[in-house]
């Protein structure tokens, strides 16, 4: 699997060493602020207060995480979260796709019309309410659906596709065209298989976009046993923050179930437990980055 | 066709094989390429299909969920199980409230007044956002309460049709113990509270008020600290000065390390320096009347020079935490409190004085038990910052109940009745001798197994099953906004709190003094405000933290104010003027 | 039959402009048989071309606000016009041309120190030898963009205070600790740095992904000659970016009225106010008075406009420079 083609020699430049060091920097300084959050998240109150560099907690107490594990919704916003990646991901890819590919011939018909129509789109949009009264028309509120449907295919995506498959040599679907394979066919069995770094970047992308997305639930979700999981995290991060200036501190009679909290401990939590997922994901991806998928041996 | 080859190297690679092979048969391959055209409108046909039945089960899914929303409210009366036509009132229910029909409370509530309640979904945050995305999208409701909704969002409503009119008899009428209340406390706001919810001599909204909100806010020192290091409780600016300065010169949180600040807040300078301006008799962010006269409090040169002065010179001594005017979030301070870093801030007094859920207090305890707050209403016979009473938009009833006054009269009586002692027991409480009981000492209790309620879910969820109350509790929470607005402190705090933090509570409340805006409720109708505010507001902040930083002098403060008035002050406070004429004379 | 030959003579001129794949038409085709011809290929836009009628096209309408007064009950398309008032209102304000300015400035320091660092990044995370700590180095890098901007302007201004760790080391060098993030000439540097670091490794992706598209032959061929590892980078790697690095920067640069409102808005102050105040900070404070939906439509419609005009500037620019891989 993988790298092949850069091993000049086996021996290890100065440049290569300079290269281990530069990027053993690069990994600390991006690691570290995430690292010290999982850290936070652990520690005692004590500890959270402190300042300077925390490698490590001094003591280990889970009381953010029994807080934040304690919110009713949050499991199921969990699976709610996964499914929504797992359908949305699918068919975003797979329309984009579809929309993307005959838009790199030239010979498309209205091909210009059909760029432009695209394009404006990235750049102007009716705003809140006339997307609210959409959602309502189409019966969408409340529903699993208005988190995958409305953004399904974006002109940003539809370029960077384009833009890749117009990189594919003719030559081989000019011989399938030959033997009187049609688009489609074409495009399932020969641009599909050459496209896997694009298409395992748009949806690392889309995949991303829709793990991180709440706005939706915001606007058009009432109902929290549907929430995804940066909804709910959003929720417990205000509830926890409450400031003098809230209400939570009329908050009655009994031993708050969420209150008198750390908020910073329980920021940290909701950070490492909606980011740390995404990079378990990652390495299943990351084989499509890998070069030499694309082969060669195709004369022109 | 070629088969693409591997590359050379033998690495792991993708082959492909076309599915038509040009060797083959041609009669095959024409057979094959039929069948593949076949295919492919197949393929085509089918994909569109794929996209039509999503979008129409995007169509159907949303139906049948239980938020029980009923759009325009038609629901008039419904007959029940017993037979009996009961009106049905709409009651909301916050994101992850428990809704139980079951519920002992909701059913003798629903007994007594001989109702039907019917829930209604809504976020426990960004009402305002969501009750004005709902309304433009054609929603109706029957009542609109939110402390999210402020004077603006009232006038905005009243302005686009959205609510029904009412008059001050029904109210007067139908809610006597909201009346008494108001009469009571009439002193908390000027003039008739009816005033301010007039437009053209109607009236839209059910009056609601906060008179606590006035009393909220005090200047906290480390009591511990002064006793460590034998200082008095300060009254005047100088006394102050010397505790600030023993704070950080003499190491009172006893580490070893010359790391402690003076003074810590937020970069909100209206709110976080306000002790020290109200010693001038200054509160820079609020309209007041002054000599007769509306003013702005920045505004009066004289006071905020000598505030300035002060606030500059404690800077250069390093009195004031350095990161006061950058830090916009109170987490920061918090921070900086807990872990002693700082010893005196301004803030409500709650987040002083409740050892269990006082947000500067409660996680400090955790780190130094012996940790305690001193809070004084200010200095030099000063206060610090307090809010309006009267900032909330009340309770409007949406347009389509002025066909409905019978149903309006008793929403009214309803939400009344619950102000009484009796009712907000139940919805607190429960039921005595089922879920709590009286001490001897007078002070309630919750009855095993509900004092366990605060850490284990299920007692929680089953409190709010069973009972409707509790933190999940979706009656509680339902009818908590009649009583989070117009309550009797002394009430409240016989309801809430335990006699100790009772106790805390009062001197809290009765430590805290000062000035609010009396504006506030106007201020969205000016004109020349929504125009030209925000850029002097940052004119203003800028000019503040230089002087106070120390790049500029004080006296540069009159420039500030030639500057303010020439680009576009004077017109607000013209126009704040005629308004307050208006409305307050 | 005959007929081909002189075509394409005259032809050659064009042939290094095209892109690898499209075919020439032999005839000039009316519409109708070209829409025939390939209805296969019209017929795979379908689901996209619904998508994109229903949710994007459709609520367009929503635009006409920036010309009306909005009335919730009237409804967008009930509510009466007030042609060009906020546009009014946004060129007599005079505070918008300072925050026009700080955008631009905000945005053209980023777009020039930032655009090139994921490509470099993805530059060298080829050359690295070792494949297994390519990945690592190339996961991790992925962490700062998942971190929102209201959690790390927290985490940066503990970074940047004044016991902070920078400080520590302007005093190991002997010099005063600084309030960073108060000051107006370290307050944009800063936000310009940590937007490139928040955004590297995430951006990088797309070029990552392109060099794995790029065929190893090419890169044997080289070997073969003697070609160094740098000039293999500089004559094929980069090149072969050229596509995908046209798009990116067009579409950068037409987001340059675009300045960053998450991170301005979490991470300025008071003091710095007077540079780090963008359009949308500024426009954000102003609908926070009043709920002015119309003024933000405006504003957006405006910001919308010019974002187009950049983008079609570049476009030809890029066009004008040989370049195939544009939008048009």
């Amino acid at each position: 699997m993988g790298k092949t083609v850069n091993k000049v020699g086996k021996k290890t430049s100065i440049f290569d060493i300079i290269l281990y060091l530069v990027m053993a920097v690069i990994i600390i300084i991006t690691v570290y602020p995430f690292y010290s959050q999982v850290i936070i998240s652990v520690s005692s109150t004590e500890d959270v207060y402190k300042t300077g560099l925390i490698l490590w907690p001094s003591s280990i107490d889970f009381s953010g995480w029994k807080i934040m594990m304690g919110y009713r919704t949050i499991w199921g916003s969990y699976l709610n979260t996964v499914l929504r990646v797992l359908v949305g991901t699918s068919f975003s890819v797979l329309v984009t796709a579809l929309f993307a590919y005959p838009l790199s011939k030239s010979y498309l018909p209205f091909r210009q019309f059909f760029t432009s129509l695209v394009f404006i789109t990235m750049f102007f949009g009716g705003g809140l309410i006339p997307n609210y009264l959409l959602m309502k028309n189409l019966n969408l509120i409340n529903s699993f659906w208005v988190m995958i449907l409305p953004g399904l295919i974006t002109g940003y995506n539809v370029f960077i596709m384009r833009n890749f498959f117009m990189g594919i040599p003719d030559s081989l679907e000019e011989s399938a065209k030959i033997d009187g394979a049609s688009d489609l066919l074409i495009f399932f069995k020969i641009i599909i298989p050459m496209s896997k770094p694009v298409l395992a970047t748009v949806a690392l992308w889309v995949g991303v976009g829709h793990w991180q997305e709440w706005f939706s639930n915001l606007l058009y979700i009432d109902d929290s046993k549907k929430w995804v999981i940066m909804m709910v995290a959003r929720k417990i991060l205000i509830d926890q923050d409450f400031g003098s200036m809230a209400e939570a501190t009329r908050n009655l009679g009994m031993g708050i179930l969420k209150g008198s909290s750390n908020e910073v401990q329980i920021r940290a939590c909701v950070i490492t437990a909606t980011v740390l997922p995404m990079l378990f994901v990652y390495p299943f991806i990351q084989k499509y980055f890998v070069k030499g998928v694309n082969l060669g041996a195709i004369k022109g | 066709m070629e088969r693409l080859k591997d590359n050379s190297t033998g690495n792991e690679s993708i082959t492909y094989k076309l599915l038509l092979d040009t060797k083959a048969d041609r009669t095959k391959g024409k057979k094959r390429k039929v069948k593949i055209m076949k295919m492919n409108k197949m393929i085509s046909f089918l994909l569109c299909m794929v996209m039509l039945v999503t979008m129409l089960a995007g169509c159907g899914s949303s139906g049948g969920d239980d938020s029980g929303q009923s759009s325009d409210g038609s629901l008039e009366v419904q007959t029940n199980a017993e037979g009996e036509e009961r009106m049905v009132l709409q009651i909301y229910v916050d994101e992850d409230v428990i809704w139980s029909e079951k519920a002992e409370i909701l059913q003798e509530l629903e007994n007594q007044f001989q109702v039907t309640f019917e829930p209604i979904r809504r976020p426990s945050m960004d009402q305002a956002d969501w009750y004005t995305l709902k309304l433009t999208g054609g929603d109706s409701f029957d009542y609109i309460v939110s402390g999210g909704l402020h004077f603006n969002e009232y006038e905005s409503f009243v302005s686009q049709g959205l609510v029904a009119e009412i008059s001050r008899e029904m109210v007067e009428e139908n809610m006597p113990n909201l009346t008494a209340w108001i009469k009571k406390y009439s002193d908390s706001w000027i003039g008739d509270i009816y005033s301010y919810y007039d437009i053209e001599g109607k009236i839209y909204g059910i009056p609601q008020a906060r008179p606590d909100d006035a009393y909220r806010n005090v200047l906290g020192l480390r009591k511990d600290w002064l006793e460590k290091l034998n200082l008095q409780v300060p009254e005047t600016i100088e006394d102050m000065e010397e505790v600030l300065r023993a704070f950080v010169t003499q190491d009172p949180d006893g580490n070893g390390v010359d790391d402690t600040y003076g003074y810590t807040a937020t970069s909100w300078t209206a709110f976080s320096l306000s002790p020290f301006f109200g010693a001038y008799g200054v509160y820079p962010g609020n309209w007041y009347e002054k000599d007769g006269e509306l003013i702005l409090g920045k505004l009066d040169g004289e006071g905020m020079k000598q505030a300035l002065e002060v606030l500059a010179d404690w800077y250069a001594q390093g009195l004031i935490d350095p990161e006061l005017l950058i830090q916009s979030d109170f987490a920061e301070v918090k921070n900086k409190v807990c872990s002693s870093k700082a010893g005196a801030t301004t803030m409500y007094y709650g987040d002083l004085l409740f050892p269990d859920n006082g947000w500067y207090y409660s996680d400090l305890l955790k780190i130094n038990p012996e940790a305690e707050w001193e809070v004084i209403s200010g200095l030099n016979g000063g206060g610090c910052l307090q809010f309006n009473p009267l900032n909330y938009a009340g309770i409007m009833f949406g347009d389509h109940m002025a066909e409905q006054p019978e149903k309006m009269k008793k929403y009214m009586q309803v939400f009344d009745a619950l102000m009484e002692m009796d009712q907000r027991i139940a919805i607190t409480w429960g039921i005595e001798g089922k879920t709590f009981e009286m001490q001897e000492d007078g002070a309630r209790v919750w009855l095993a197994p509900y004092d366990k309620a605060g850490e284990d879910e299920s007692i929680a969820t089953e409190l709010a099953e069973t009972y409707g109350i509790g933190t999940y509790g979706g009656v509680q929470k339902a009818f908590q906004f009649m009583t989070e607005f117009c309550s009797d402190p002394e009430q409240t705090r016989q309801l809430i709190y335990s006699t100790d933090k009772a106790q805390l509570d009062k001197k809290g409340s009765e430590t805290a003094f000062g000035v609010y805006d009396i504006m506030s409720p106007y201020t969205s109708k000016n004109e020349s405000n929504k125009v030209y505010s925000e850029a002097l507001n940052t004119l203003y902040a800028t000019y503040l933290a230089d002087i106070i930083m120390g790049s500029r002098p004080v006296s540069d403060y009159d420039k500030f104010l030639e500057e303010f008035y020439a680009q576009g002050g004077k017109e607000i406070v013209e126009e704040q003027r005629e308004l307050y004429k208006n409305y307050f004379k | 039959m005959e007929d081909a030959v002189p075509k394409q003579h005259s032809r050659m001129k064009h042939y290094r402009k095209q892109p690898l794949n499209s075919f020439q038409p032999k005839r000039q085709d009316s519409i109708w048989k070209r829409v025939k011809k390939h209805r296969g290929l019209l017929a795979l836009m379908i689901p996209g071309l619904i998508a994109f009628i229903i949710f994007n096209y459709v609520p367009m309408y929503g635009i006409t606000l920036a010309f009306k007064e909005f009335q919730i009950r009237k409804g967008i398309m009930g509510s009466e016009w007030v042609g060009l008032k906020w546009f009014e209102r946004i060129i007599q304000d005079p505070y918008m041309r300072v925050v026009l300015l700080n955008t631009l400035k905000i945005s053209l320091l980023k777009l020039v120190i930032g655009f090139p660092v994921p490509i470099l990044f993805a530059l060298l995370l080829n050359e690295i030898r070792s494949v297994k700590y390519m990945k690592l180095v190339q996961t991790v890098s992925y962490l700062p963009n998942f971190i929102s901007w209201v959690v790390l302007a927290g985490i940066f201004f503990s970074i940047f205070s004044v016991n902070g760790p920078i400080n520590a080391l302007v005093q190991m060098f002997g010099g005063k600790p600084r309030i960073f993030l108060s000051e107006q000439s370290s307050f944009v540097p800063i936000l310009v740095f940590t937007d490139i670091w928040k955004g590297f490794g995430w951006g990088s992706i797309i070029y990552i992904a392109s060099i794995a598209g790029i065929d190893p032959g090419l890169y044997e061929a080289a070997r073969i000659d003697g070609a160094s590892r740098l000039k293999c980078a500089l004559h094929i790697t980069l090149p072969c970016l050229v596509p995908v690095i046209t798009i990116q920067l067009t579409l950068q640069i037409g987001g340059l009225l675009n300045a960053g409102f998450d991170q301005i808005f979490n991470m300025y102050n008071a003091s710095v106010m007077r540079v780090a105040d963008v359009i949308d900070t500024y426009v954000y404070r102003l609908g926070m008075i009043n709920r002015e939906y119309s003024y933000a439509t405006a504003v957006g419609l405006m910001n919308s406009i010019v974002a187009i005009l950049l983008i079609w500037i570049a476009n030809r620019a890029a066009k004008a420079a040989g370049n195939n891989y544009t939008l048009w």
